[in-house]
């Protein structure tokens, strides 16, 4: 047993080595009726390496991803890991300010990316970088890469290398780049394909942008067991109709998405005109599913399972639930379920003492999917680790933010954000269970629920919905939710939106819908 | 309405609203509008203002890329439901 542990897979590219042996000819990346093989993959990855070694690319070095998916872009993962390097996603619909702040934080040479991209950048920032992908003295194009050996190259990685850094979207401040090693990332591959049963025969979707974390589960608890992966076209996670086309042609059996893409799926993803009998999971991250939209997606899916992934990207996936039924009640969230193998919770008072059973407080997590740090913040890194000392030594738990609750059988459920726990004329209110009660209401489709000053040095609550057409008004909410909610967790007011901001990864965005919200009070 | 007037009124439409980045871009009818920056959200605004503007009625299934993907495919379908 012991001995085979040790044989075992220790780094992400060891996944893709491991399955281009054993099936060398299964389709292990699909994009627009196009592949590529696990032993094309295997070796266009060797290619590359080679490539981003011949521009100076070293051990250690960060390597920037900054282009639309396609199959050479995901070979450029695995290629910039055998060159002992960590790949760092940047969205390549962000603003060049962005790009350039992620690109300055992370001390980035080096970028796979395509002419188009690089020429929207500042000049002074576009002639600093060397790579793949555009036409430079200092770069590869794709030809170049294409006349390269395709043999694997020397570099020597172990567990604790540094795999990918994940940065936060949207932020205006510092941007925080979250690192994971490939024993953190190999930790949550292997897991997550256990507990979905994956075998090589299943067709996942990778519908996350790759700067999203949820991509490291198509992609590498995919590889972990050589199953193919078939990357979404942004042209098709944006049009419902072609995404649920797309889920038929090629008959995926796992869809992994944020709740809002699944909804549009939804609602305007024509499902009665598909032939979805492949599709054996239906798997969600990112943001809670409404019940009420959930209970409706499971009617029109009744051949799939559902199952909720919780983790904030510090910590990888690291609860599970698979939702074999619903509240009964529309207004309570779906639970986050339990524990990955070999991960430990806690949860804590204000004080950091655990609480009793299915009490709501803090939610802490240790295990082998945890990050190894922020990149280059030492005092965040301090900040967001709670140390628990006892006989057994010391543990290092990281402090989600989180606030849930356990319950007899270790189930969790979530009760919202410790920042989003305000207290209004002397109460506490969780806004998170605010807006689930609005969410409750059958005409509304999404909800956001948020706190404003109230001028006085107290805080008013306000909700922000959206509604079918014409189904209902401010008023007829209001009612509905002074029957779930006390007197003085009723928001001051509601504001009827058509739609919400979202972020690049298909979250509301909050800050954007709130500020928007505070310059219409100013113009008032 | 001619296609090439159809074909005006939506670029100026989606140049002046929907497109999400900053910058300049200079839309053409065969340009990926997907790729242009044109999300989910901007998706449905641009189907609600067709409803509107050219009185015709879009369901769901019809959005897909073959038929919503450029500006061209988007004043073709539109020209075949007036």
């Amino acid at each position: 047993m012991q001995q085979q542990e040790l044989s075992g897979p220790s780094t992400i590219p060891d996944l893709l080595r491991r399955a281009a042996s054993q099936q060398p000819q299964r389709h292990a990346l699909r994009i627009n009726g196009d592949h590529l093989t696990y032993e094309d993959l295997d070796k266009l990855s060797n290619q590359i390496s080679l490539a981003l070694q011949e521009v100076r690319v070293v051990k250690g070095d960060r390597v920037g991803l900054f282009a639309h998916k396609s199959l050479a872009l995901v070979a450029a993962i695995y290629g910039v890991m055998k060159a002992g390097a960590a790949y760092v996603p940047i969205n390549p619909e962000a603003p060049a300010s962005q790009v350039e702040r992620i690109i300055d934080a992370c001390q980035i040479e080096h970028v796979v990316s395509d002419q188009r991209l690089i020429d929207r950048l500042p000049p002074a920032l576009a002639n600093s970088l060397s790579g793949i992908g555009w036409d430079s003295p200092k770069a590869r194009t794709w030809s170049d890469v294409s006349g390269l050996p395709a043999v694997a190259t020397q570099t020597e990685l172990s567990g604790e290398d540094l795999a990918y850094i994940l940065y936060t979207s949207g932020s205006t401040g510092q941007p925080k780049g979250i690192v994971h090693s490939h024993r953190s990332a190999l930790a949550f591959a292997v897991s997550a394909a256990e507990i979905y049963g994956l075998t090589p025969d299943d067709r996942l979707t990778n519908h996350a942008p790759l700067h999203f974390d949820l991509s490291t589960f198509d992609l590498f608890a995919g590889a972990s067991v050589g199953a193919t992966t078939v990357i979404v076209p942004l042209t098709h996670s944006r049009l419902p109709a072609s995404l649920s086309q797309l889920l038929e042609s090629e008959s995926i059996t796992v869809l992994y998405s944020v709740p809002f893409a699944q909804i549009q799926l939804l609602q305007r993803g024509a499902l009665e005109q598909r032939d979805l009998s492949a599709l054996r999971w239906v798997v969600f991250a990112g943001e809670a599913f409404p019940t009420k939209d959930l209970r409706a997606l499971m009617g029109a899916l009744p051949q799939a399972r559902f199952s909720n992934i919780y983790g904030p990207t510090e910590t990888n996936g690291c609860t599970y639930y698979h939702v074999d039924s619903l509240p009964e009640d529309d207004s309570e969230f779906i639970p986050i379920g339990y524990p990955l193998p070999e991960t430990e919770v806690l949860i804590v008072d204000p004080n950091d003492q655990p609480v009793d059973e299915g009490v709501v407080g803090e939610l802490l997590v240790h295990g082998p999917t945890q990050m190894v740090g922020y990149w280059e913040q030492a005092d965040l890194n301090q900040e967001c680790i709670y140390v628990r000392a006892d006989d057994t030594g010391e543990t290092a738990f990281y402090r989600t933010g989180d606030l849930a609750s356990q319950h007899s059988n270790g189930l969790l459920r979530l009760a919202g954000r410790k920042d989003r726990q305000i207290k209004t004329r002397g109460y506490r209110v969780e806004l998170d269970e605010v807006e689930a009660a609005v969410l409750s209401h059958p005409s509304v489709q999404e909800a956001a629920v948020y706190a404003v000053p109230d001028g006085q040095g107290s805080l008013v609550i306000e909700a922000a919905v959206v509604i079918e057409a014409d189904s209902t008004d401010s008023a007829e909410l209001s009612g509905h939710l002074s029957k779930l909610l006390p007197r003085y967790a009723l928001p001051g007011s509601i504001h009827l939106r058509a739609s919400f901001p979202r972020t690049s990864t298909g979250k509301v965005d909050r800050r954007a819908l709130e500020s928007s919200a505070a310059s219409e009070r100013g113009s008032a | 309405m001619t296609t090439a007037e159809i074909e005006q009124i939506l670029i100026d439409q989606i140049e002046s609203q929907l497109l999400t980045q900053g910058d300049q871009i200079a839309l053409r009818p065969d340009d990926d509008l997907l790729m242009e920056g044109l999300d989910s959200i901007g998706f449905l605004r641009l189907i609600e203002f067709l409803e509107d503007r050219f009185s015709i009625e879009v369901p769901a299934s019809d959005v897909t890329v073959e038929q919503f993907g450029t500006v061209e495919r988007i004043t073709r379908y539109v020209s075949s439901k007036g």
